[in-house]
């Protein structure tokens, strides 16, 4: 009599039941959730805890805490600095370092 | 109700959101080879200096008044330009992008355009103008004045004095040409093209007469659709070819060719497609190339072409056969965007030169020197800012 041949793994994924089922975690969607307002600049110095060559994830349209790090223009120049009274070109929300 | 939202100096406002410094200093962008002036900001525009001038015209101007020369950087233009228009999506119904910095969208009397104007500001950097009308081309003419006014501006059936204070030649779909047609007949502005009698317009051809209906705010029964066809020019080769110049000369030849068609079908393309085949096989090597403002001119397809096939000719390879194909068709109707029409005329000059010539000896009597001339076929762009948006090394460092 042939039995037939049910493989391994068709059994394990019966088990796995829908309610359980999740995307990866996506890294775009931490860091940009509004793509159509979030710039990528780099630093260009040690300063403000930020390493030099480090990527800025730079939110525009949004209005900063006192203090918060954001890129100010000041004097025509794009400056990291924390957030003051001078004008506000954006909000850094993330800051990429290779160690 | 319709809306045109339209950036202000778009070029010059790109470069202005990287590089503040530019801001409230006279600015221009220059064409590819750096030749002609394509964009001026307000303080250029003063100094009386033209659109589509070639630089070497205006020189001195140029020099005295410390006007700051950036050459085109399509590659951050094109990309700020889907954020402005993503940034419209998500405020209004029906965004439809109609060219590199214009979008029309359904504008229910909800929306308030100062908030859109705002939101597309912070967001972006960029400051755009918003007409509201009940036809487009209203609503195109109102752009043009809220240029000139507070950003935003309503205009209804009944709004003639603010028609009385656009030129004729600065409504949509009027060319050079007809202008001096117009002038002749005593229209100056919109409002006088809007007041033409009845009998007169109809003499003019449909488009005139769709102009007219639509400064007067009477909605088109259907609006302007574009085509979807495409168009394919290609050719296997007897023998197999692998030398890269031989190539180039067989796009080039495909890249003519499809000129050709679209002019006579009164067609712009806005994406080309290069592709070549290895011989043996049934892979095609491709690659696409979006245009950010339409075209139906020989050179401009054939220089696109040529670059396309650099990026995707392999050394070693045998090929059999090549080709170039057109997408994204649109009517020749409506003028594009980042040229007046005096450049277009000029450029269908060339074109149907061009064309006349190789119908009279026959094809090919008359071609571009098609063997690339070091450096012909490539911008100079010497003065480009970084492309800050699309490449990992030229971004902005603070």
């Amino acid at each position: 009599m042939n039995l037939p041949f049910i493989p391994t793994n068709e059994i394990t994924q019966q088990q796995i039941s829908d309610s359980e089922y999740k995307l990866p975690l996506d890294l775009n969607r931490l860091l940009v959730p509004h793509p159509s307002s979030t710039f990528l600049l780099r630093s260009d110095a040690n300063h403000y805890g930020v390493s030099k060559g480090d990527i800025l994830v730079v939110e525009k349209g949004v209005t900063p805490r006192n203090q918060q790090l954001i890129i100010a223009v000041i004097d025509g120049e794009m400056v990291l600095s924390r957030a003051s009274a001078a004008e506000v070109w954006g909000m850094v929300r993330y800051v990429i370092h290779q160690p | 109700m319709i809306a045109l939202a339209d950036c202000n100096n778009f070029f010059v406002s790109v470069e202005r959101v990287f590089d503040p410094r530019l801001r409230d200093r006279p600015v221009a962008v220059l064409s590819s080879n750096d030749g002609c002036i394509v964009a001026r900001s307000n303080e250029v525009k003063a100094l009386g200096i033209g659109m589509g001038v070639p630089v070497f015209t205006v020189r001195n101007t140029l020099e005295r008044h410390g006007v700051i020369l950036r050459s085109s950087n399509f590659a951050l233009y094109g990309d700020m330009s889907q954020r402005v228009m993503a940034t419209l999506r998500a405020c209004a119904p029906g965004v439809e992008t109609y060219s590199i910095d214009e979008a029309f969208m359904e504008f229910p009397d909800v929306l308030d355009p100062h908030d859109i104007r705002q939101t597309v500001l912070r967001n972006t950097g960029i400051p755009v103008s918003i007409g509201i009308a009940p036809t487009r081309t209203l609503a195109k003419a109102a752009a043009t004045l809220a240029k000139r006014r507070d950003g935003t501006l309503r205009l209804g059936e009944e709004d003639d004095h603010s028609l009385k204070e656009l030129p004729v030649e600065e409504v949509w779909g009027i060319g050079r040409a007809l202008v001096r047609t117009l002038h002749r007949q005593r229209v100056l502005t919109a409002y006088d093209l809007k007041m033409l009698p009845d009998e007169i317009a109809l003499r003019h051809d449909i488009n005139i007469q769709r102009i007219v209906t639509g400064l007067r705010g009477i909605p088109a029964v259907r609006p302007h659709a574009s085509q979807s066809k495409s168009m394919v020019s290609s050719r296997s080769f007897g023998e197999v070819v692998s030398s890269k110049s031989v190539l180039a000369e067989a796009i080039s030849s495909h890249a003519a060719h499809i000129g050709v068609k679209l002019r006579r079908e009164h067609l712009s393309v806005g994406m080309i497609k290069v592709f070549i085949g290895i011989k043996g096989s049934g892979t095609l090597l491709m690659a696409p190339h979006t245009l950010p403002v339409a075209t139906n001119d020989t050179r401009e397809i054939t220089r696109i072409a040529k670059q396309l096939l650099d990026h995707i000719h392999q050394k070693g390879l045998l090929y059999k056969r090549a080709g170039v194909a057109a997408y994204r068709l649109q009517s020749r109707q409506q003028p594009e965007l980042g040229m007046d029409t005096q450049a277009i005329d000029d450029a269908d000059q060339v074109n149907q030169t061009l064309d006349a010539v190789n119908q009279r000896w026959g094809a090919g009597s008359l071609r571009l020197a098609a063997e690339g001339v070091n450096g012909r076929w490539q911008s100079k762009h010497e003065l480009r800012s970084p492309r800050y948006t699309t490449e990992w090394s030229e971004l902005k460092e603070v």
